[in-house]
């Protein structure tokens, strides 16, 4: 079973304060924590799984620059047994589309029987890259997968719907699968895992080597072209209640017992 | 005719007897050389202390850390000890009198009849006394296993037939002198034997003696009397300062699990059983007992060596470290060094158990999942509490705080941490520090955003890799911005700082490393701040570890509490090295505790017993979980928990208030 | 005259509510800029969805076959193309769902029309598309232009249209024959299954009180659930914590989660994703507690609170008769 696993490095953004670049066109990075988006982790630890089950190989692959590297030894300490970075100076600003065919052509490089991916990433949130991708290798695919059941030439799947809701679908391998997080728990590595990796050599492929021409991706190939970023208007705010802890507990008890819960 | 003894008297057969101790000896030597490769198979530690002769000569010699809170037991062992060690110096010094130099003779031999009888004595007393303290004194602390009765009925059964051999031939010798041996003498006289009667009893009860003493012999590195030998061993590589920190790379090239001095720590432990009485989890009644870990991680080294009578028994090597010590215990401790304290052979199962958790932090098994979270938030946010960067001197709003970046006076590093800096409660109290060191006129000034996690417990819980490389990032921002002290209200920063950090790159050369009370000590006596009563109030101080017994800190925080008017100090009954930890240290504040009463809980009745109404911590796992203790144990309105640097700048503020 | 297309999503026997947010959209975009609109309603056995749909836009098209009984990408993108090859439409509408995810940007490929998912607004600018997303966790908004292209796919998030109400014309309907299905499909529907029901049913819930990733560690749960006990209320709470399995999912408010509609809504250290909100409903009271005031959760919420939560929580407890 060979697997290849599409990881993406992005910022933590659930807790932090984010700042728009004084050119409007980017967010301020310095302060923000970067690290692998949390659906690709639970993608990773998936698919390691599965090859510990079934025996086969896990390969990363990210389009990236040397400080996504860390990502990368992150998984191969994790169990993954190669990783490849793909160069990312010429997909700089490219939609899903263009990431999509960057990683066309590292399946291309290899023969992989299932890709994984995270749903979506926890920037932009298109979940795209996954459906697109499968589309251009013309290969079955799945979103919202919470869990996998490798049946031979085909594979089960258990996709989330709303409403606590779950459907079940079998699919023709090679498929791609966009993985939903819960899938399973993500194991821990330390620094001394990492480590003990540091020396694997991490292959960095151009835009020839994965089968592009220069000005077929990036933003100039762009089918969404971003063309402004602003802070949401602030709309009908709520109506803050200030003061001591206790203070704002009473009115809090106060408004609840008014609209009809009993306090 | 001189007073002397007549070796082999009334026996023959020598050669079978020579043959036999021949064998008892090299079986003894046999096995002495297997324990001692087993212990070699460890990694050596360094040295980083000056040598301590004072513990040695005390703990080994005197016995007295076995006295220390057990008179009777330190009598038992000194009795058994010294009983011992003496017997076999008589025995050494007869075979050198018989084979190389006769000088046991007249006077001297008397002295040395005497004192051997005397050595005797004591030894069986001091068994006897053994079997009264755990049977009928019943000392609750006691812990029964076979093994230490075949250990003692054995000594005791040496013992007795070597008097009886010595009261036999003396009722069937005429001797030209009084030989004085009092118990000898005694039962030659209560014998009721004849003479020939008394050959043929001297001489079958020397048969047994010698053969019970050759089993004796051999048997010994195998059992645990090794420990007459591992104690010793270990608590003078503890007087010489030995260490077991590493740095990644030294840590990377380890062939083995254990270092040398941990094999021998387990090899040192009687089982006596003080460790576990005064571990705070034990306390609580959780899964850990410090003893059974050193018992269980010993027999699975030996297990794991081969260890064991028979030569070349293969023992199961692909054992991984991880599983020493099944489940959960391993993540109960919570480094408070107690254990360590309390041993008397200065055996430290908080290092062994230290030991554990890498291997199972490595092998990213067996962690429990917010141990997991909380090293993940550290290698991604560089805190534990998943707090931005950017909200990293939220603490300091409004504040004016000198930022180190911009150049300070003195090259003081104020060092948060991330408990101070991200809690809402907790900020409080660096803002109360930098109100203190304005008023005092104290030049200091703050790493800012660059601060990081001082990762004291991301160490504690076995992540050496994440806590170098953010020590790493600690270092290197104290060599950039010209750091020459570093003040810290938190003592787990202040205990790494002023350990682990001096054994790492880039040095810390001469950097003075300080908690704050030291500084609220000095700034007080020297009259640099003026403190003004807030009323009376009776506080209790509760040392943390961190601060108190891993570092020696206790009397600095007392002399500013008794410098505050009005204030009014009293102790509770475990306090200073004996201080209870409240449960927070070691990771505890990230894993789940046991059920029943939580260890913080019962830190919280024993300070609301000594009738004070405040309970004064000086470190920010200390003071969440007595704070939140206060609440869960239902002492909300009788006891109120704060830091001891707000309560200075409460008194503080007042002052310039009026 | 160019169409704009509102693809129905439907399951187990109902209309899924999202599809009247879109055809709000349509009908804007209509008024706006003169684009006809059409309901596509596939499956099998749908007639009765149809008739629903044509009291709401002028034309309804339908595409029913046994293969269509339950959705595929496969079936579904292939009656779509065909549709949208043959109909062109200028902009097709779904809703991001679990649907429209699967199916939409897989479509985008077999169509080469571009695709924009998860949009909170949509203009139009000479029949050149512009999209709004809300990007960095609800943090900042991103506006995209849709490359030119003859027709566009556009997934909307869910809440950001108002639901529509029927109009007072009855529409068309007319029926399209899917096409043939070539090949032999390569995916097949199994069957559907419910999150392991439990006691509890937030969704009838009056009062919820609900937690979220402040909550930090599963030992202050008890804290939470005894508040909710002492206020009488039902606790609840946010993905992220079903997700660490210190609750069930059955307490989980949010898309992938129960809907709620209580009279009370208060939530503790939940930041307001998106995922999360669209599971609040009604006309209920809604107080946010959050010790991060940029939260994108005071933007929902009726009242807001920036305090330590476990704060509010003590003085909550504290104050409460019982």
């Amino acid at each position: 079973m060979e697997i290849l696993v599409c990881v993406k490095k992005v910022p933590d953004t659930a807790d932090a304060e984010v700042v728009l670049r004084p050119d409007g066109r980017g967010i301020k990075e310095e302060d923000l924590a970067f690290g692998i988006n949390e659906w690709d982790n639970y993608a990773v630890e998936e698919a390691i799984r599965i090859k510990e089950t079934l025996g086969g190989r896990v390969t990363v692959a990210t389009i990236g620059s040397a400080d996504s590297e860390d990502v990368l030894r992150r998984c191969l300490a994790m169990g993954a047994d190669e990783a490849i970075m793909v160069e990312a100076a010429p997909f700089k600003g490219s939609d899903p589309y263009g990431i999509a065919k960057g990683l066309r052509g590292v399946v291309a490089k290899g023969s992989y029987d299932l890709v994984l991916a995270g749903v979506q990433a926890g920037d932009d949130g298109f979940g795209m890259v996954a459906p697109v991708l499968a589309g251009y290798l013309g290969w079955t695919h799945a979103t919202l997968v919470t869990s996998i059941s490798l049946e031979g030439a085909k594979v089960a799947v258990t996709r989330e719907l709303e409403g606590g809701l779950e459907e079940t679908l079998r699919l023709a391998l090679p498929a791609v699968l966009a993985i939903q997080t819960g899938i399973n728990e993500p194991r821990y590595v330390s620094i001394m895992g990492i480590r003990k990796v540091r020396s694997k050599a991490i292959p960095v492929l151009d835009l020839a080597a994965v089968g592009l021409a220069a000005g077929e991706v990036g933003e100039s190939a762009n089918m969404l072209r971003e063309i402004g970023l602003a802070v949401p208007p602030a709309g009908t705010e709520a109506e803050m209640i200030r003061g001591t802890p206790a203070e704002v507990a009473q009115k809090i008890l106060d408004i609840i017992r008014e609209r009809g819960g009993v306090a | 005719m001189q007073p002397y003894r007549e070796v082999f008297w009334n026996i023959g057969y020598h050669y079978i007897f020579y043959s036999l101790a021949g064998l008892a000896t090299a079986i003894f030597l046999y096995g002495l050389a297997r324990r001692w490769r087993l212990w070699r198979s460890g990694w050596l530690e360094k040295r980083s202390g000056s040598f301590d002769w004072k513990l040695v000569l005390q703990r080994i010699f005197l016995n007295a850390s076995i006295f220390k809170g057990d008179p009777l037991g330190g009598i038992t062992h000194i009795c058994i000890m010294w009983g011992f060690i003496v017997l076999f110096l008589g025995t050494a010094l007869s075979t050198v009198d018989h084979w190389i130099i006769s000088y046991l003779r007249g006077g001297l031999y008397l002295v040395y009849a005497f004192v051997l009888d005397m050595a005797g004595a004591a030894l069986m007393a001091g068994i006897a006394l053994a079997y009264l303290r755990r049977y009928v004194f019943k000392r609750e602390r006691m812990v029964t296993v076979v093994r230490d009765h075949v250990v003692l009925i054995l000594l005791f059964f040496i013992a007795l037939t070597g008097f009886m051999v010595e009261g036999f031939r003396l009722r069937a010798q005429t001797l030209q002198w009084h030989e004085p041996s009092p118990v000898g003498q005694w039962i030659a006289s209560v014998s009721g034997l004849s003479v020939p009667g008394a050959r043929l009893a001297h001489r079958l009860t020397w048969w047994v003696h010698s053969l019970s003493s050759l089993f004796f012999i051999a048997y010994f590195p195998f059992s645990k009397f090794i420990h007459v030998f591992a104690a010793p061993v270990n608590v003078t590589l503890e007087g010489m300062g030995f260490n077991p920190f590493l740095t990644l790379e030294e840590r990377e090239a380890l062939k083995s699990d254990f270092s040398f001095r941990q094999l021998i720590m387990l090899d040192a432990c009687t089982q006596c059983n003080r460790c576990t009485v005064v571990c705070p989890s034990s306390i609580a009644r959780e899964t850990l007992k410090p003893r059974a870990v050193i018992d269980e991680v010993g027999r699975f080294v030996r297990r794991k060596s081969g260890f064991g009578f028979l030569p070349g028994r293969a023992g199961d090597a692909s054992l991984p470290k991880a599983r020493a010590v099944e489940g959960d215990p391993v993540w109960f401790c919570t480094t408070c060094s107690h254990c360590y304290r309390e041993c008397p052979v200065a055996i430290s199962p908080m290092d062994v158990i230290r030991e554990i958790r890498t291997a199972r932090v490595e092998g990213g098994e067996d962690v429990p999942v917010n141990v997991q979270e909380m090293l993940e938030s550290v290698y991604k946010f560089k805190n534990p509490w998943q707090g931005a960067k950017g909200k990293r001197m939220d603490w300091a709003t409004g504040l004016d705080v000198p930022l180190l970046q911009e150049g300070v006076a003195d090259s003081r590093c104020f060092y948060v941490g991330c408990t101070f800096a991200y809690d809402s409660r907790l900020q409080e109290v660096p803002r109360a520090a930098v109100a203190i060191f304005k008023a005092a006129g104290y030049g200091f000034g703050v790493l800012g955003k660059d601060e990081v996690c001082c990762s004291e417990f991301v160490r504690g819980v076995g992540e050496d890799g994440l806590f170098t490389e953010l020590a790493g990032q600690n270092l290197d921002a104290f060599a950039r911005y010209g750091v020459r002290e570093i003040v810290t209200p938190c003592p787990h920063g202040f205990h790494t700082f002023s350990n682990e950090y001096r054994r790492m790159a880039p040095p810390m050369g001469g950097r003075t490393v300080r908690h704050v009370s030291q500084v609220l000590e000095e700034l007080i006596s020297s009259g640099a701040v003026h403190l003004a009563s807030c009323g009376e109030r009776t506080v209790t101080y509760h040392d943390p570890c961190f601060l108190g017994r891993r570092n020696g800190v206790y009397d600095a925080p007392r002399n500013v509490l008794k410098s505050i008017p009005g204030v009014r100090l009293v102790e509770m009954k475990r306090s200073r090295e004996r201080s209870l930890c409240c449960g927070g240290g070691g990771g505890r504040m990230w894993i789940e505790a046991g059920e029943g009463e939580k260890i913080a809980e019962i830190r919280v009745r024993e300070a609301a017993a000594t009738g004070a109404g405040t309970i004064v911590t000086a470190c920010p796992f200390c003071f969440t979980n007595l704070d939140d203790a206060v609440k869960t144990a239902g002492f909300e309105g009788t006891v109120v928990v704060k830091d001891l640097t707000e309560l200075v700048a409460e008194s503080l503020e007042r002052r310039s208030a009026g | 005259m160019a169409k704009v297309f509102v693809v129905v999503e439907h399951r187990q026997g109902a209309i899924r509510d999202a599809t009247f947010e879109l055809v709000t959209l349509a009908r804007e975009l209509e008024c706006a800029f003169g684009l006809e609109p059409a309901a596509v309603v596939i499956g099998h056995n749908v007639r009765h969805f149809a008739l629903t749909l044509s009291k709401y836009l002028p034309e309804t098209i339908v595409v029913e076959s046994e293969a269509l009984e339950n959705f595929r990408y496969e079936t579904y993108a292939a009656v779509l193309k065909d549709l949208i090859e043959k109909e062109t439409p200028l902009v097709t509408l779904c809703p991001h769902s679990a649907f429209g995810m699967e199916l939409f940007p897989r479509l985008s490929v077999e169509t080469g029309r571009p695709c924009a998912t998860d949009c909170v607004k949509v203009e139009m600018d000479n029949l050149n598309f512009v999209v709004v997303r809300s990007i960095y966790n609800g943090k900042i908004n991103s506006r995209l232009a849709l490359g030119s292209s003859g027709g566009y796919l556009i997934t909307v998030r869910g809440g950001s249209y108002a639901p529509a109400v029927e109009g007072a014309r009855a529409g068309a309907i007319r029926d399209v024959p899917p096409p043939a299905f070539g090949a032999p499909f390569r995916t097949e529907f199994l069957g559907y299954r419910e999150a392991a029901a439990g006691a509890i049913d937030i969704s009838q819930a009056p009062f919820l009180l609900s937690i979220g990733r402040g909550i930090k560690d599963p030992e202050n749960i008890p804290k939470a659930e005894e508040l909710a006990a002492k206020l009488g209320a039902v606790l609840s709470c946010s993905r992220p914590v079903v997700d660490k399995k210190w609750l069930a999912k059955e307490r989980q408010v949010g898309t992938s989660g129960r809907t709620v509609k209580p009279k009370v809504y208060l939530a503790m250290g939940i930041s307001g994703a998106f995922q999360h909100l669209a599971g609040i409903k009604g006309s209920g009271v809604f107080i946010a507690v959050n010790r991060d005031s940029k939260a994108p959760i005071f933007r929902a919420a009726d009242y807001g609170v920036v305090e330590d939560m476990f704060k509010i929580i003590d003085a909550l407890k504290e104050k409460s008769g019982r």
